[in-house]
């Protein structure tokens, strides 16, 4: 049982126009907000006003998506480099937290560590880092011949980077050379930088394998988490809950953060004609590409859209999946066309579509029910769904005492209750 | 062409050396003098732990979000990073200040450097010309992965951007291997400005520095003035005595300059 009074965090998740894959035909978004950092200010002021705990970045070395047909009909091919943009966006704002990702695959842990030092120094101790390994091989194709991914697997590398990076960081530690020989990295020098109000940055990481769950409860102060149901979310929870404690650490030291994508109207009608005006933007051969993508599989090529969903081969690593949405579309009736709308719209995130009060409900009984400690806000529209979940979900939270009236103190570890 | 600023000196180890709130006092005072641009220092720790600056990309990045019209060149030296990361962070740093910011390619081996990434192991060559040669065409390449009328912006037609105004590199040498396009949209000011040191040939480089001048490429080849300043108290005792121009109202760090607009096919 949560004490009485526990708050829960709030993340929001900046991105361009908006979470929904087609937010940038919306006729209230701009475009090409996502090269415009006034946009990013404006979104970033609104969440410290709301008084979110953090603003989070997500990030890739490359394009996103390869086929230059499906990349021409999406807006996520250019954009900011994160670390760099909250750099700026530290100059505009106070109390917020910062947090942006960064790959241990096409990065040196000294460099990376003196970054975010950087970053927590100049905003006055609100920087976070989230941890990712790349899997990509777009990302590869922009890190050959030198190469920096050449030994060991992927989290065996991670492992090691976040060990190193931790050590750089540590208030003690700032003033004099470490001294590590690993398998991937040596590293024989210490960062000199002060230590912020903070001491060090949040390590943030959101890797749902085993191998990431075991990094995560060592190291991480955050996890962030993709989970659609209650019950998918409590399993994770409780699962790394308890590996934090096989670490021997106090489980209340990591929050655990999944991503939901609200979409909120003052009535349950208006909610949903948003939502479906949203989902009706969206390009068959964009949603096709990402269900495609999503499932792994080339057997949608030249079906009909209006037509069910055929039976698919299943792959490695991918059942549970396929299995969650070949149930679904059967259940439901669905063609592959509302199937592929449907994953298009939230990327795999819960998505939630109500009145406040129907959307407090679900946050609440997740954050009671212990499968959270608090939501990664991943709103479809930029601005409008922001302002909507400030204007309209906040209060009723807050109305709940789910959530603060006012910032606990300064730097990100604080508001995070980290300290 | 007014003199321009190089900070020296250490940061934040005694009140009055360099700290965050310090510098931007400077180079507010020195955007209100007129002045051109002020070069980052981009010092890791030396062996002893000391001489440590944060990284001058993001000061750049701080720096520029609470400035209007003055430039920034960061003197980051390519040891630490690679080809791709290092465009990335540069061409969006050039967004965020609206087209006034640039890389000072720092040229230098030193044995902190090493000490800090890997060195035995990943730069056996240490910090050649070579590499930082191919390092810097591969950056300049990157920077035009986008023409600037790349984004259609269509929502009717659904065509949020021209695939044909896209420029993959496709760079094989002998440090990097970089395919491209970079994910950053083409710079305000068609590229981030570029300098070297008198030391490092680069014929394409838009400013030549040296400890105490700067010198633009294509135009008058005079050397114009570098003020070095160690701290705080010495900055504005030479901002108030030294050249006071008005600052101009907006323009890029590459018109102002007057570097000419780089032309490609």
């Amino acid at each position: 049982m949560r004490p009485a009074g526990a708050k829960l965090s709030l993340g929001a998740f900046l991105m361009a126009t908006g979470h929904h894959i087609a937010a940038w035909r919306h006729p209230e978004a701009a475009a090409d907000a996502g090269i415009r950092f006034e946009h990013y200010v404006r979104l970033a002021r609104a969440a410290e006003q709301a008084g979110f705990d953090l603003l989070f970045l997500e990030d890739a070395a490359g394009l996103r998506e390869a086929n230059a047909n499906i990349a021409s009909q999406t807006s996520r091919s250019v954009g900011f480099e994160p670390l760099s943009l909250l750099a700026g966006l530290a100059a505009h704002t106070s109390t917020i937290g910062l947090v942006a990702t960064a790959s241990t695959s096409y990065n040196e842990p000294y460099a990376l560590a003196r970054a975010f030092a950087s970053l927590d120094l100049l905003s006055g101790g609100r920087a976070g880092w989230n941890l990712v390994t790349s899997a990509s091989t777009i990302e590869a194709a922009n890190f050959g011949a030198e190469g920096l991914c050449r030994h060991g697997d992927r989290y065996g590398r991670a492992n090691e980077f976040a060990d190193i990076v931790k050590r750089l960081w540590d208030p003690a530690d700032r003033a004099r050379p470490i001294a590590h020989e690993g398998e991937n990295f040596s590293v024989f020098q210490g960062l000199g930088l002060p230590p912020s109000p903070q001491g060090a940055p949040v390590l943030v990481q959101a890797g749902a394998s085993d191998v990431g769950r075991d990094l995560a409860a060592r190291t991480a102060d955050v996890v962030f988490t993709a989970a659609q149901t209650f019950e998918v979310a409590k399993s994770f929870y409780d699962d790394v809950k308890h590996r934090v404690r096989e670490a021997g650490r106090n489980p209340d030291h990591l929050r655990i953060m999944p991503g939901v994508s609200p979409v909120v109207a003052e009535t349950r009608a208006a909610a949903q004609e948003k939502f479906e005006q949203l989902q009706a933007l969206i390009p068959d051969e964009v949603a096709l590409a990402l269900l495609a993508s999503y499932l792994d599989t080339d057997a949608l090529k030249g079906l009909p859209l209006d037509g069910p969903l055929p039976e698919l081969p299943a792959t490695q690593g991918m059942q549970s999946r396929q299995a969650l949405v070949i149930e679904q579309s059967r259940r439901d009736g669905l063609s592959i066309r509302d199937v592929a709308r449907h994953f298009a719209g939230a990327r795999g995130h819960w998505r939630v579509v109500g009145t406040a009060s129907d959307i407090a409900d679900q946050l609440e009984e997740w954050f009671t029910g212990e499968a959270a400690d608090g939501f990664n806000i991943l709103p479809a529209v930029f601005p409008g769904e922001l302002d909507s979940f400030v204007s309209l979900v906040i209060p009723e939270l807050q109305r709940r005492g789910l959530f603060r009236e006012a910032y606990d103190g300064r730097t990100l570890r604080a508001n995070l209750g980290l300290v | 062409m007014p003199a321009a600023l190089a900070l020296s000196g250490p940061f934040a180890t005694e009140p009055d050396s360099w700290h965050p709130a310090t510098l931007l006092e400077t180079v507010r005072a020195a955007e209100q003098a007129g002045l051109p641009f002020v070069i980052l220092p981009d010092r890791i720790a030396a062996a002893d732990g000391t001489g440590a600056w944060p990284d001058a990309t993001l000061l750049a990045a701080w720096l520029a979000a609470s400035t209007q019209t003055i430039g920034f060149l960061a003197a980051t030296s390519a040891v630490g990073h690679q080809p791709y990361n290092l465009a990335r962070r540069i061409a969006s740093l050039d967004i965020i200040s609206g087209g006034r910011t640039g890389w000072f390619v720092r040229n230098d081996d030193e044995a902190n450097e090493r000490a800090a990434f890997s060195g035995a192991t990943r730069l056996p060559e240490g910090n050649s010309a070579e590499r930082i040669a191919e390092f810097v065409s591969v950056v300049r390449g990157l920077w035009q992965s986008w023409d600037a009328d790349a984004l259609l912006l269509d929502r009717e037609s659904g065509r949020f951007l021209d695939p044909s105004k896209m420029h993959v590199l496709n760079h094989q040498g002998p440090h990097f291997s970089v395919q491209g396009p970079l994910n950053v949209m083409r710079s305000p000011q068609d590229l981030p400005v570029l300098a070297v040191d008198g030391g490092t040939r680069d014929a394409e480089a838009d400013l030549v520095i040296t400890p105490n001048t700067f010198t633009i490429r294509g135009s008058d080849s005079e050397p114009h003035t570098l003020l070095v300043v160690e701290n705080p108290a010495e900055a504005a005792r030479l901002l108030a005595s030294g050249p006071n121009d008005s600052p101009p109202k907006q323009a890029t760090l590459r018109s102002r300059l007057g570097l000419i607009k780089e032309t490609r096919s």
